[in-house]
Parts: structure tokens; sequence; C-alpha cells
């Protein structure tokens, strides 16, 4: 079956009544699990696994839940722009300019871009998906536990590149991840390690817990001691919808955010983190105005936004070609295919035609959704901004309590909340900036893995890690830093 | 299999095998099919088994293995070539498999056998109840069809039964792990 013929018999699948319904729930759903700090796209997946027992097709509950994890991708930008508060990792690094740019008035135009970005990039990654499945998924197989090695440790020096001010402490923070990312179940050996006898971190700590600390308790914490009676932020609100200029300004970030995202994306572990913030130092670096990003550039919102929605399309690659889940939210879905009966893998696309091609469809019809359901939206969530303070701040500490909480219904879950929210707390008033430590900490398993896959591979040599030519042509490319 | 050894011994260079987890069963038979051997195979663990499988078909290590489900579209499209079953009969999943047994390697594991238990002390009215439901359950049709579509082969045993199979293999693991030196350093 030819692409064309193909995508014809995937919309005539996509546009059945009952489709369409589950692909707007689910992109509704997932939009609204974005915005709210705490609740990520694999935790409401894997809380309606059961009611895709019940659906009659694999097509309408694949297109439902997907609807959810690319919904979810609009969603995450609003709280890191309007609250310095990302919801999910792939929207740490649009915290760093849509913070800025909503401090300066001008959150209507980020979250404005954050979603026409998203769009295009969202189309983009779906037209690549339709095209390219097959064989950019063979070439994905070519990455070893050397190539990831490579490919997260430049990852993690990009995160110190981007954070800031102080190389120095940019590094600091990156090890205070990578230290707090060894807690727990050693991967190679299988033994409990650094836990100081406590049951709550046997399985480690949580990375949403980590990050709703770190960002949003540690934000509030410093807040109180600002400005007690103010606001969040005190200017007025701005333009709802980005101006032709700002558009002009950034059509090249969200078409080279777009081309990152997706590529990344198709590589397994972690695609829309690396994606993002690929996206957010190729910005910084190609930009004429290199000295607006960190300060509220409207390039640094756009490519990394693009970025994690081509990743998230781009990350069913793996999944509808080779029967490779390569994040948790896409491992949800592999789970909803097995319960369908639809064993994910090399005969996905020629026995089940209609999965295939009915859920590429939907999304394509599903990215139109959500721009439609997202840009007259976004009053709505700059609405938010003009609540006190005093109100809002109890609020999504609440919140945060309630959403860590129900990650594995464990209070313990709470006290470490709290403990970041100290360590974020201390970490800006001595003025550190936090981005790393949590892109260090999620990146940590993969580098530790790799790491020590490689070694056993090699019997120990460290040669492996540069006579292969993709592991070798990441640290030339990390060479071009200027770190 | 037989090339494998002779390659490994000839040329005197380390196997390296993908295993899912460094507690999994696949790692035991690795280990087990070294120490039968004699030859020096170097498990990977990875983060379970769909990631072991990846790297396996990306050539990243020599030999690898998973359950049936894992490795079955794999087998189908060409990616994976089956050297052996690790069981002490023939998979039926896999009927042209042989065993690592009639290859002449002394070793077999039990494989990852699902069970259901009730908490103990449970009235022998419920156990005998459950037993029967599930008694039919695994001759239903519509639920042979999707294991067998999942390559996972049903072996009803009833409480007694299972009880007694599950001592075997609990003992015979352990002494396994014990023989094999296997620890968690």
């Amino acid at each position: 079956m030819g692409i064309f013929e193909g995508l014809f018999n995937g919309f005539s699948i996509a546009l059945q009544g009952y489709n369409l319904l589950f692909a707007f729930i689910g992109c509704l759903l997932g939009t609204a699990i974005g915005v709210l700090p705490g609740l990520g796209p694999a935790a409401t997946i894997s809380l309606l696994l059961p009611v895709v027992y019940k659906m009659s097709s694999p097509a309408t509950s694949i297109i439902f839940l997907a609807g959810i994890y690319y919904g979810s991708m609009y969603g995450g930008s609003t709280t890191s722009i309007l609250l310095n508060l990302p919801g999910e990792a792939a929207s740490v690094v649009t915290a760093i300019d849509g913070y800025k740019m909503a401090l300066k008035g001008r959150a209507g135009a980020a979250l404005g871009i954050a979603a026409i970005g998203s769009f295009i990039a969202g189309t983009i990654g779906v037209i690549g998906l339709s095209i390219v499945a097959p064989p950019l998924a063979e070439f994905a197989l070519r990455f070893g536990p050397p190539e990831y090695f490579a490919l997260t440790l430049v990852g993690l020096l990009l995160a110190v590149f981007l954070s800031g001010s102080s190389i120095v402490k940019g590094l600091i923070a990156l090890l205070i991840g990578l230290l707090l990312a060894s807690v727990g179940l050693d991967p190679i050996t299988g033994k409990v390690r650094f836990t100081g006898g406590i049951i709550g971190l046997q399985g480690g700590f949580d990375f949403v817990t980590l990050a709703m600390g770190v960002f949003g308790i540690g934000e509030i914490l410093y807040s109180l001691e600002q400005n007690i009676k103010g606001e969040i932020v005190t200017t007025k609100i701005g333009k709802v919808f980005p101006t032709i200029k700002d558009f002009i300004e950034a059509k090249w970030a969200i078409i080279r955010g777009s081309l990152i995202g997706f590529f990344v994306g198709i590589l397994p572990g972690g695609g829309a983190v690396i994606a993002s913030l690929a996206s957010y130092a190729v910005e910084k670096r190609c930009s004429k105005k290199a000295e607006e990003f960190g300060h509220g550039a409207i390039c640094g919102v756009a490519g990394p936004e693009s970025a994690n929605n081509a990743a998230s399309s781009a990350s069913f690659i793996p999944l509808l070609t080779l029967g490779i889940p390569g994040n948790a939210s896409i491992a949800m879905i592999f789970a909803a295919l097995m319960i369908q009966g639809v064993t994910p893998g090399p005969f996905l696309v020629k026995e089940h035609a209609d999965v295939f091609w009915g859920v590429i469809a939907s999304m394509y019809i599903g990215n139109l959704m959500l721009l439609a359901l997202n840009l007259p939206l976004v009053g709505l969530w700059v609405q938010l901004l003009k609540v006190p303070f005093g109100i809002l701040a109890p609020a999504v500490v609440l919140f945060t309590c309630v959403g860590v909480y129900s990650i594995a219904n464990d209070t313990f879950n709470i006290y470490a909340l709290l403990f970041f929210g100290l360590l974020g707390y201390f970490m800006r008033k001595l003025d550190f900036e936090p981005g790393p430590l949590p892109l260090a900490f999620v990146l940590a398993p993969i580098i530790e893995n790799s790491l020590r896959q490689s070694l056993l591979m090699s019997g120990g040599s460290m040669a492996i890690f540069f006579t292969r030519p993709i592991a070798a042509t990441h640290y030339l490319c990390a060479r071009q830093l200027p770190v | 299999m037989k090339e494998l050894i002779d390659w490994a011994k000839t040329s005197n260079q380390p196997v390296t095998a993908s295993v899912s987890t460094a507690t999994g069963n696949v790692n035991i038979t690795m280990r087990g099919i070294g120490k039968v051997t004699g030859i020096n195979i170097v498990p990977i663990p990875h983060q379970g088994g769909a990631q072991a499988i990846t790297d396996l078909i990306g050539g990243h290590a020599i030999v690898g293995g998973g359950s049936g489900n894992e490795v079955a579209p794999h087998i189908q499209a060409g990616r994976l070539r089956p050297l052996a079953v690790d069981l002490p009969e023939r998979d039926p999943a896999f009927p042209d498999v042989p065993t690592l047994k009639e290859q002449g390697i002394n070793f077999y594991s039990w494989g990852s056998v699902k069970g259901i238990a009730a908490p103990a002390g449970t009235p022998k009215e419920v156990v005998d109840y459950l037993a029967d439901v599930l008694k039919k359950v695994s001759e239903d049709p519509e639920f042979k069809e999707s294991m067998k579509n999942l390559h996972q082969p049903i072996l009803y045993m009833g409480p007694e039964e299972f009880q007694k199979f599950f001592k075997e293999a609990y003992d015979y693991f352990g002494k396994l792990i014990k023989d094999l030196n296997i620890t968690l350093q």
C-alpha cells in the first residue's frame, strides 16, 4: 500500500464520527493535563488503560491515547511560561525565556507562538512519520550504548552551556542532579544503593516530585521573600496573539525546531527533552540577537516548543515500525495495543493497516483541533496571571502536593517535595540556575547505563567511545560548544 | 549454537549477551550456558526486555534472549535468528527451535512462568472455586487465541500441582543461583 492510498484509507477511518469524537476528547484531556502541573501524559494514559478494554477497535483506542500524548505537549508550555513551573522535562527550557516574556507583559505572545509553533511542528512531524517511518527506524537501531552515552553527554553539556550566567554553578547543579539520580536500584547489578535504609527511596527519587519541588515550591518560597503582597506578574498582560513581526522573527526557529525535534524524536529514550534542549542551543547560536536569550527571546520559546511537538510525533516511529516504545507515555500506548490484541512490530503496517494509517490520519486532524482549542483559550490561561499571589501560591502548593502524592499514593513523595523545594529555594537564593539539575537527573540513568553497558561490551576499553563513527561525531559537535 | 561456541573457543573472545535485567531469567540462562560450555559470556543488563532486544537487533551484542512475545515478531521479520530454547522441552510456540539440551548443552531453566496466587489462609472452597473458574478460562477459545497471538503457552495446573511445581522451580533456581555464584555485588 502506497502512502496516498494508505492516507486515504486512514482518513476514511479517522473521520468516522466515533473516532473524531475520541480524537477530540483525547486532545482536550491532553491539553488540560499538560497545563496542570504534576499530572503528566504517562500517568493519565495509565489511568485510562482500563477504558481501552471497553473500546470496540484498536484504531479508536490508539487515536484517543495518542491525542492525550501530543495534546499534552501543547499544554505543557502554558505553566512554564506563566508560572515558571514546567510540568514536564520537555518544557524546562521553555520556562527560561517564556517566563521572562511573561514578566515583560508578553505572556500572550509567548503562549500564542508556542501554540502556532506546536501546530506547525506537529504537522511536519506527522508528515515525516507517514513518509519516512520504516527507513529511519532502521537507522535508529544503529544507536547502541556508546552512541547513547555520547548523545546524553553532549545533551548534558548543552544543559550547562545554556544555564545562564555561571558555567561553574551550572556544573554544580548538574552534579547534584547526577547524584540524586544515583539513589535507588543499581541498574547493572540490581543492588539497592544510597537509600540510607529508607524504604521510600528504594525506587529512587521521582522525577515529577523533583521538578515540582525545585521549580514550583522553590519559586514560591523565593517569591514569598521578595514581595509578600505582590503578584507573580505585576505588569499588564499585553496582546494575546503574537504580532506579524513576532511571527517573522520566529519562523525559522519553528522550522529548525521541527526538524531537530523530528530527528531526535526517532531515537528511543528522552526524545522530547533532548530535542527541546538542542533546539534552544541551536537558536541561541543562530540568533543575531544572542544577548536577548535568557531575557525573553521569542525564538527561545518557539524553537523548543516546536521541537518537543515534532519529537512526540516522531516517537511513534519506533513504536509503529519496530514495536519499541521510546518513552514512558509511548510504553503505555504499547500496552494499549497489546490489550487490543495488536502486537506492535514490523508487521503492524501491513497486517493492521487500519490502525497504522488511521492513527496517522487522526494526528493530522488532531493537530488542527489543538490549534483551534489552544489559540482562543490562550486568553483564558492568561487570566491565571490576574489571580493574586496570596491565593495562587497556596493553590499551587496544594495541587503539587496532591499531584506528587498521586504518583505512588505515598506520603513519602510529599516530604521529598518539601526537601526539593528547599533545595530550589537555596539555589535561587545563591543565584544558581536550576535548569541543569532536573535535566541531569533525567539523563543520568541513560548515561550510567550506556557507559557501563559500553564498557561491558568492550571489556573495559574506553576506545569504544571514539572508534564508532556516530559516537565520535557527537564529540566533534560537542567541541563546537563554548564550554 | 555450536557455531557460536566454536567461534568463542577458537577466537577466545568474550561473547556479549544482551539481557533484560541483572536479576532476570535471561541473565541466569546466559551465565548457565557460559558455565556449562566454558566460554566467556558477558551479560549486559538493560532496563527491561524491550531495550535488550533493541540493542540485540541493532547488532550491539552478539547474542541475547527474551520471552516468546518479545522475540517472536523479530524472528518472523528475520531480524533475529533463534538459536535455542532454554526450557526442558521445546516451546509449542516455536516448534522448530531446538532446546539447549538437544544441542548438547546440559542446562535448562523454567522461563518466566506466570501463576496466580491467593493470600495464605484463603478458605478451601474459595480456592477450589477460583481454580475451577481459571480452568474454564484456560479452555476458553477466545483466551487461547489471544495467548497464541502473544506466543504464550497455556499450561494449566491445579492448586496442588502448581504448588509442587512452584516449590521445584524455586529450589532449582535457588541452586542455580548458588552454583553460578550470582551475587548482588
